[in-house]
């Protein structure tokens, strides 16, 4: 009984180790850096409010086997060249971002569609091939952006075109949409007298995040979630089933971009400003890294694992700065910090995957050899 | 080789359908969202080779935005919503009488656009008072560097530790 209970604690420290890290990180780090509850519960609704929608569109294709899918920075590009449009035209507001979604969604729908085509070519190296995938089309983003736009693209409006007349400016101020969204029906709560502080709910927004949630969990349950799953599990098994697995394959991949795309809208809503050259592939890796902090691995992940990243990682960020300027006098040195986490936990979650999945199958032979000379045997 | 009315079957028009709607709500959303400037303006102006002297006083409304006072030069920007609005004008003439125009309705043709107070108060067409105001462009900026391999400084991933 003692022995299987800790080998379950083990096991349960082995599956768990990234999102205990951090706990552990986090509860050492919250009284060095010295903020209150209120203003550190205020900043994790802020971030949840920000990331969710774009790493909830990280789950879709894990769920088909695909594993992270770091060309989800297509989906992200996409949504900016949304937001860069609706700029140059002045559309502000809640219909400004609605038009940047139907801006982003078909040129979203086909860069997954690439993305999915090329990942369909080199099945079971998705990841480093969507990682390599989202520099190339990195490439053609910036000779678009750099280039196309004012020459070729007819936009000519000031606030977004460089001087020159072709080119967009390195940042663009998203003043006309900046957090359109969380205002438009948001609550505070906990405000002193003069009704300054306290924590900002934005209702609007968590509600466009459950409906995403809802979404994800219903998918799960049509023919074609279920066909995904299949295809996850084994490929040739989903094949022989009737499943049209490069299709199925495809699907999960332009339906991630496309919430990729939505989700970066929301997220440049949310900040108020564009870095155009730099956000996108940004936006990838902290997504990816938020995912496996809570918990999710390359071939698992859920929505529990999504928010629990995004608390935990975003935790950090506010934390790590302050707690480093408290310890030593010097912020900067929680920025090296978390810039090495976020690596570290990549590195980290695919070590441990490629672990297990060797583990795996070596408990699966000596099984097999076991059951075999058993056989023979007897 | 698919026939014809393979390819034209319902779904075909029910997926055309959906961009016919997606399209035409991208178009309403434009319009609907679109913010163009109307800077209001109580400057001495000249309209087709006539000067037109600034008024002392003038209180102006547009649409139901709340009225606010001009003197004599004074211009103020008004970011507007939507292609049509209106305008009202109440000034003072020589004798201090107080006057007040009738509201007149007038539709934005540029994206910053400048309505002439004395004009209109001159009774002239209100198309005659619009014109265009070429507003200055940002400071220059330097054009970013062309696409980098991705190799090099942070080997593509940015400054991670900008603000998020």
């Amino acid at each position: 009984m003692k022995e299987i209970k800790s080998k379950d604690v083990k096991k349960f420290l082995v599956n768990n180790i990234v999102p205990i890290i951090f706990i552990v990180l986090c509860a050492a780090c919250i009284p060095v850096a010295g903020y209150s509850g209120q203003y550190l519960v205020d900043q994790i609704i802020t971030r949840i409010v920000r990331n969710s929608f774009l790493v909830l569109s990280l789950l879709i294709p894990i769920m088909a086997g695909m594993g992270l899918n770091f060309g989800m920075t297509l989906g992200a590009m996409a949504g900016q060249i949304g937001l860069i449009f609706i700029t140059a035209w002045n559309i502000v507001s809640i219909p400004g971002l609605l038009l940047a979604a139907i801006i982003a969604t078909p040129i979203a729908i086909l860069l997954g569609w690439f993305c999915g085509k090329m990942l369909n070519m080199a099945k079971g190296r998705e990841m480093i091939t969507s990682y390599m995938i989202s520099f190339f089309m990195n490439g053609v983003y910036q000779l678009v952006v750099l280039y196309g736009m004012g020459s070729v693209i007819p936009i000519h409006a000031n606030q977004v075109i460089l001087p020159r007349g072709y080119g967009a400016r390195n940042t663009i101020d998203l003043l006309n949409v900046r957090k359109s969204i969380d205002n438009f029906w948001s609550i505070k709560l906990f405000t002193d007298e003069n009704g300054m502080g306290g924590i900002t709910i934005p209702l609007l927004t968590l509600i466009l995040i459950a409906i995403l949630c809802v979404i994800i969990i219903w998918f799960r349950k049509t023919k074609i979630g279920q066909d995904m799953r299949a295809v996850g599990q084994d490929m040739e098994v989903a094949r022989e089933a009737g499943i049209k697995v490069e299709r199925t394959r495809i699907l999960a991949i332009i339906i991630s971009t496309v919430f990729a795309a939505y989700g970066m809208i929301i997220y440049l809503s949310n900040m108020g400003t564009l870095n155009t050259y730099n956000y996108h592939s940004q936006i990838g890796m902290f997504s990816i890294a938020a995912l496996l902090v809570g918990g999710a691995s390359v071939s698992k992940a859920s929505i529990k694992n999504v928010f629990l990243g995004i608390i935990l990682f975003h935790l950090m960020f506010i934390l790590t700065p302050q707690a480093g300027r408290n310890l030593i006098g010097q912020a900067q040195i929680g920025e090296f910090f978390r810039v090495f986490v976020s690596y570290g936990v990549i590195t980290l979650s695919l070590v441990l995957y490629e672990i297990r999945t060797r583990r795996e199958k070596a408990e699966s032979a000596q099984t097999l050899a076991l059951s075999q000379t058993q056989e023979a045997n007897a | 080789m698919k026939s014809a009315k393979e390819i034209f079957d319902l779904r075909f028009f029910v997926r055309l359908a959906c961009i016919v709607v997606i399209i035409a709500l991208a178009i309403f959303l434009y319009n609907f969202g679109k913010q163009r400037t109307l800077y209001v303006d109580n400057w001495t102006t000249e309209i087709n080779g006539t000067s037109y002297k600034a008024e002392d006083w003038a209180m102006v409304e547009v649409d139901d935005l709340g009225a606010q006072e001009y003197g004599q030069r004074v211009r103020r920007g008004i970011p507007l919503r939507g292609k049509t609005h209106t305008i009202s004008i109440t000034y003072d003439d020589r004798s201090f009488n107080e006057i007040e125009l009738p509201v007149v309705e007038f539709s934005l043709p540029y994206d910053a656009t400048l309505i002439s107070i004395p004009g209109l108060v001159a009774g002239l067409p209100v198309e005659e008072c619009l014109s265009e105001l070429v507003v200055q462009a940002p400071p220059a900026e330097e054009a970013p560097a062309a696409a980098d391999d991705g190799m090099s400084g942070d080997a593509g991933f940015g400054d991670m530790s900008m603000g998020f």
